[in-house]
């Protein structure tokens, strides 16, 4: 698991001090591995020559080369790739939000201020009053990433895109030209489409079915107190994961003056 | 070059129905590593164990649970998590429609191109009233024992479908509560928009490259062939200054004509061929 993600925003020569905030939940559907006295099992790596285990300041980095062999790569080294880059998204180009492929979006995320919230509070006004959103490269957790800031109510939203390079185009995955329409056909289907239009998207309608049925089915054993297991858990055992940033976000963005 | 097929399927319209292919659209290029024990470099593996006797637990002796609380779990059996899954289809249902600005950014997850298989009429005939009327199609369906939610747009003038998130989890602004604004001192304001005014351009993502992903590459030849690595260099540090002065002098900066004015693009070395990689560490 990450730490947090925290840097500048710059603009122009204005600096704003930001922490990285993801804006996706831990999906509620996820298993926990188990001992069969219901203890939550740990994790642990293991060399594959002598079965020992390693500690995480035992590991490092290795790229596969030939014949079983890695080339060991170092945190410093990746660090000091692009030291300049790491902890700055300098917003040199400032586009229309709607031009925005959605073919790039990659991963959300907000961006709290740290510390004054001023510099902070005028760009996402000013942003979104022009519904404009501005484009950055940075890197993070020893990646360059391509990132829209988008400002909405308020907030400063960081959505990662993907490279150009990353995304195929229609001739790379060996699609012919666009088949002609038929007129009889395009008017069949503009009126199921039209029939199928109605007001504005709701939640409920992105709903994960899956996840109900997985809740419903826990419910049901909870409530029938079948195999129910408690375990004593330490609080400092907890995986990072379990820890609510959604909360300290909320938190964070109440206090922003 | 052609990718292959993933999946095929068919769009269901009312009772319409149109034939595909699913292509992947997106690709990962990241250098991915693998973790080594640092001693021998040799590859480690994950193990699962029981905290307290530190003993390694057999796949078939774990257990599954969901949390209630915590540590307090219901286990669920093989059979039970099987009886969730969802019949195996072929259908990728509309089940409305949307104009295409209307789902954010936060939405959109993984791309796919949608081919036609076998039904030309069809699919071109979609991808004139989608593209004539602006529209997408929220549509739901089922690949390789998952669900989904996505959305079908045009895209190049073909069909794609752009998986979604669940609305479970996607955390909305609408949910952050922001203290009101405050009032910014009108010059402030003026310059800000100003200076976005200044910095406006075009979307145009060719003009972005991964150059660390670049480097890392050229980093791990380099070191194949037993060179040694540059030195850690200092990272800048930048005085604070007042909001107001820090706009001003932006906003100067930017008017002056003689300032060139910065580009990632014109930072970015050329980029060196792309060399193909045999293998691909998890």
């Amino acid at each position: 698991m990450h730490g947090m993600w925290s840097g500048t925003l710059s603009f122009g020569l204005v600096s704003v001090p930001v922490v990285l905030f993801p804006a996706l939940r831990r999906r509620p559907v996820q298993l926990r591995m188990l001992a069969a006295d219901g203890t939550p099992l740990k994790r642990q790596y293991v060399c594959s020559a002598d079965g020992k285990p390693v500690e995480g300041d035992r590991l490092v980095r290795g790229y596969p080369v030939e014949d079983g062999k890695y080339v060991v790569i170092e945190d410093q080294e990746l660090e000091a790739l692009e030291p300049e880059k790491t902890r700055d998204i300098n917003l040199l180009h400032f586009v229309d939000v709607q031009s925005i492929d959605p073919f790039f979006c990659e991963r959300p995320y907000f961006l709290a201020p740290s510390g004054s919230a001023k510099a902070y509070r005028l760009l996402a006004k000013v942003m979104e009053e022009q519904g404009k959103a501005g484009i950055a490269t940075f890197v993070m957790w020893e990646k360059e990433y391509l990132v829209a800031i988008i400002a909405e109510r308020g907030l400063l939203m960081a959505e990662t895109l993907r490279f150009a390079d990353e995304l195929r185009t229609p001739e790379q995955v060996g699609l012919k030209a666009t088949p002609v329409a038929d007129a009889k056909l395009v008017k069949a289907f503009a009126a199921a489409i039209s029939s199928l239009s109605r007001g504005r998207i709701s939640r409920e309608e992105l709903e994960d079915r899956y996840a109900r049925r997985f809740k419903s089915l826990v419910d049901h054993k909870r409530k029938t107190r079948s195999a129910v297991v408690r375990t004593e858990v330490e609080e400092n055992e907890l995986p990072d994961n379990v820890v609510d940033l959604v909360a300290i976000f909320k938190e964070r963005m109440a206090r922003a003056r | 070059m052609s990718a292959r097929v993933m999946w095929k399927g068919v769009i269901e319209l009312g009772r319409h129905t149109i034939p595909v292919r699913l292509f992947a659209a997106a690709e990962d290029r990241t250098v991915h590593f693998r973790m080594l024990h640092r001693q021998d470099r040799q590859p480690v593996r994950q193990r699962l164990i029981h905290p307290e006797t530190g003993d390694e637990v057999a796949t078939e002796e774990v257990r599954k649970g969901a949390e209630l609380d915590r540590g307090v779990f219901v286990l669920l059996d093989d059979d039970e998590i099987t009886s969730l899954e969802p019949e195996p289809s072929r259908s990728i249902i509309v089940e409305r429609v949307v104009a295409n600005d209307e789902l954010d950014h936060f939405w959109y997850d993984r791309p796919y191109y949608l081919g036609p298989d076998g039904d030309d009429k069809a699919y071109g005939s979609l991808v004139k009233v989608l593209a004539d009327k602006s529209r997408e199609a929220v549509v739901r369906w089922v690949m390789r024992g998952k669900e989904y939610v996505g959305s079908i747009t045009v895209h190049d003038g073909r069909l794609a479908l752009i998986a979604l998130r669940f609305a479970d989890e996607v955390v909305g602004p609408e949910e952050i509560h922001v203290p009101p604004q405050v009032a910014f001192p009108a010059g402030e304001v003026a310059m800000a928009n100003q200076l976005i005014s200044t910095l406006a351009s075009t979307f145009d993502p060719d003009q972005f490259h991964d150059t660390f992903n670049e480097e890392v590459r050229e980093l791990i030849e380099q070191k194949a062939r037993g060179r040694t690595v540059p030195a850690k260099r200092a990272r800048r540090k930048q005085a604070p200054r007042s909001l107001e002065k820090a706009l001003r002098d932006s906003l100067a900066a930017a008017r002056k004509p003689s300032a060139p004015r910065p580009t990632r693009s014109a930072k970015a070395k050329p980029k060196p061929a792309r060399r193909k990689e045999g293998k691909r560490a998890a």
